[in-house]
């Protein structure tokens, strides 16, 4: 490899794997379930611009949307591998080349992002603020403009060392850790769907949960059960998943009516169960979860018994917001009996003959290997 | 007999690595696998341990065959990987009741015994832990007191001494030889005898995936001259 291909090299190599990954995603039931979401989404959108009351409510809450796109996608990748500060400690002019054209991709990437979202509120900017196409233009450009220098000045500081006053040294290591944490949040998507090798997982402790993991692993008297309970609770990514969807399927509770809303509830349970699974094989890889003398059925049993209680819960707090938004006993019938009825297939079927199918696989895998 | 392996063949996929291999691990006792790097080591745990389905031959352990009792096959067995492998959410207190609920153990008398351990490999202030603030080392020890605190009537332990200070080699080789002496039985790979002499009872040789040697760990040197004049 050619080190003045550094950048060339790692990018390619970079998106070659998303798309890898990408291709994983959408290659199930979920791509069907994301369009009809997508569809969905895009119409309560619409009707959403044309009916929106025009007062300073909803003005500063447009203001505030505006202002939080610049949250999202502001951090800067810097393509640096931990290896790199040492393989590369002869020639540090590669390094510092590859950096400052991480930079420029960042900049352009986050300008790029900011803009697609930015267009997708000019509806609402339109409706809300102004009727000026002009106006709408050149508040947009400034706004892609400031977040290109707010991801410059991200990726300048974080080079430098803290208390470095004109030194030139570069924070290597921090640049590594920057980078880690970057790709983690990237990936993390991913593993959310398919099992992402070499990612490495944020523990936290979660002390509030820890008499919920006792009770709830001697109850059902699995040894896995406690295991998985403690590894959604502790590895935030799945706590967070059951969260967000939790709330995405409350505003869909709220917003729509009739079999529109019991069809929505119920492609956000399916992608919360779908999106659940890979928790079932997340210790593969740990020998002893081979070796412990459990049976193919009590893991199966363990991983049904330790995401059940969040599923109860998910679908209480719909079925309840769904109710106080329409009042309609039919729908609140309808909505029960649609939901606890697919809800036992997912949870008892589906996740069933998908971690059968995974095991399978797994100990044909191991064998060949 | 606590562990008997017959004519022996397997490896990964096409690729045959043991060719063939036979010997026995008797109650009570100390057997050491010995040989170089892709020897075949590894290979012959991972069909032991039930990683890797042999291609022919069979796997006896006290009488019973892994693909025909897997779940009872297992609790018999206690593993000590090379690299240790650990469940990251979980403290070390919640790996030893993983360990005690998982093998049906008594609790009272396995966190009796998972204390003497704490206090031997010195991580009894330690159980609140996560694995990511333990060294290699300590990693190590966990795994040790995993494996220890269970009732298996074979030890399993895949090159134990990598990453141990001193002090806890030797607290190791003491709580083998008193495992031993209940009658449990141990199978440990190792580059060389070297570590092990005194506590072996027997040592089994593989050399490209086959028994080159085996006998009496005292003849090792008489009967494997090529490691003993390496090691010089």
């Amino acid at each position: 490899m050619k080190l003045t291909h550094l950048f060339k090299d790692r990018i390619a190599k970079r998106w070659q794997q998303y798309l890898k990954y990408l291709r994983y995603v959408f290659n199930d039931h979920a791509v069907l379930a994301l369009f009809i979401l997508a569809g969905a989404g895009g119409l309560a959108y619409q009707s959403l611009w044309q009916n929106a009351p025009i007062n300073m409510w909803t003005k500063s809450i447009l203001l505030i949307v505006i202002l939080v796109t610049f949250i999202f996608f502001k951090n800067p990748t810097n393509f640096i591998k931990q290896a790199d500060p040492t393989a590369l400690l002869g020639d540090e002019t590669v390094l510092r080349t590859l950096l400052k054209q991480a930079t420029i991709y960042s900049m352009i990437v986050n300008g790029i992002v900011e803009g697609i979202l930015l267009v997708a509120l000019w509806p609402m900017m339109f409706h809300l603020l102004t009727n000026s196409l002009t106006l709408i233009l050149i508040s947009t450009v400034i706004l892609i403009a400031l977040k290109i220098l707010l991801t410059y000045i991200i990726a300048s500081k974080q080079r430098l060392f803290p208390d470095a006053k004109g030194s030139k040294l570069i924070n290597w290591r921090h640049l590594v850790t920057t980078e880690e944490n970057h790709q983690f949040i990237v990936l993390s998507f991913y593993n959310l769907f398919i099992d992402v090798p070499g990612i490495t997982p944020k523990i936290k402790r979660q002390s509030w949960a820890d008499s919920f993991i006792k009770v709830w692993g001697r109850h059902s008297r699995n040894p896995l059960t406690t295991l998985y309970v403690t590894a959604f609770i502790r590895r935030t990514q799945y706590v967070k998943l059951w969260f967000r969807l939790t709330i995405f399927g409350s505003l869909a509770a709220w917003f729509t009516t009739g079999w529109l809303q019991t069809i929505l509830l119920i492609i956000l349970f399916y992608l919360l169960v779908l999106q659940l699974m890979p928790l079932s094989n997340l210790h593969q890889h740990i020998v002893f979860n081979f070796l412990y003398p459990i049976t193919s059925r009590q893991r199966i049993q363990a991983f049904q018994y330790a995401i059940l209680p969040w599923l109860v819960i998910t679908q209480l707090i719909w079925l309840i917001i769904a109710f106080v938004a329409t009042t309609s006993i039919n729908l609140l019938l309808q909505n029960l009996i649609c939901l606890v009825v697919i809800g036992g297939v997912l949870v008892f079927l589906y996740t069933k003959q998908k971690i059968n199918k995974s095991t399978q696989r797994r100990i044909t895998r191991a064998f060949k290997k | 007999m606590s562990l008997e392996i017959k004519n022996l063949s397997g490896g990964y996929g096409k690729l045959t690595v043991l060719k063939d291999i036979s010997f026995t691990v008797p109650d009570g006792t100390l057997t050491a696998l010995v040989g170089l790097n892709g020897s075949g080591k590894s290979t012959t745990i991972n069909h032991i341990i039930g990683l890797l389905q042999p291609k022919q031959g069979s796997i006896i352990l006290n009488n019973l065959l892994l693909n025909q009792e897997p779940v009872t096959y297992k609790s018999q067995l206690a593993y000590i990987p090379e690299q240790p492998v650990v469940y990251e959410e979980l403290t070390l207190k919640e790996h030893l009741e993983l360990t005690i609920a998982a093998y049906h153990l008594d609790e009272k008398i396995a966190w009796q015994r998972a204390e003497e351990l704490l206090n031997t490999f010195r991580l009894n202030d330690k159980l609140t832990w996560f694995p990511t603030h333990f060294s290699k080392g300590m990693r190590q020890k966990v795994m040790i007191v995993m494996a220890f605190i269970t009732d298996a009537k074979l030890f399993i332990i895949d090159e134990p001494f990598l990453g141990l200070d001193v002090i806890a080699v030797n607290d190791l080789l003491k709580l083998i030889d008193s495992r031993k002496k209940e009658g449990t039985s141990f199978l440990l790979t190792t580059h060389v005898l070297d570590t092990i002499a005194g506590h072996a009872d027997q040592f089994v040789y593989l050399k490209d995936g086959e028994v080159a040697a085996a006998g009496a760990a005292s003849e090792f040197t008489k009967l494997v001259p090529e490691l003993a004049v390496s090691k010089e």
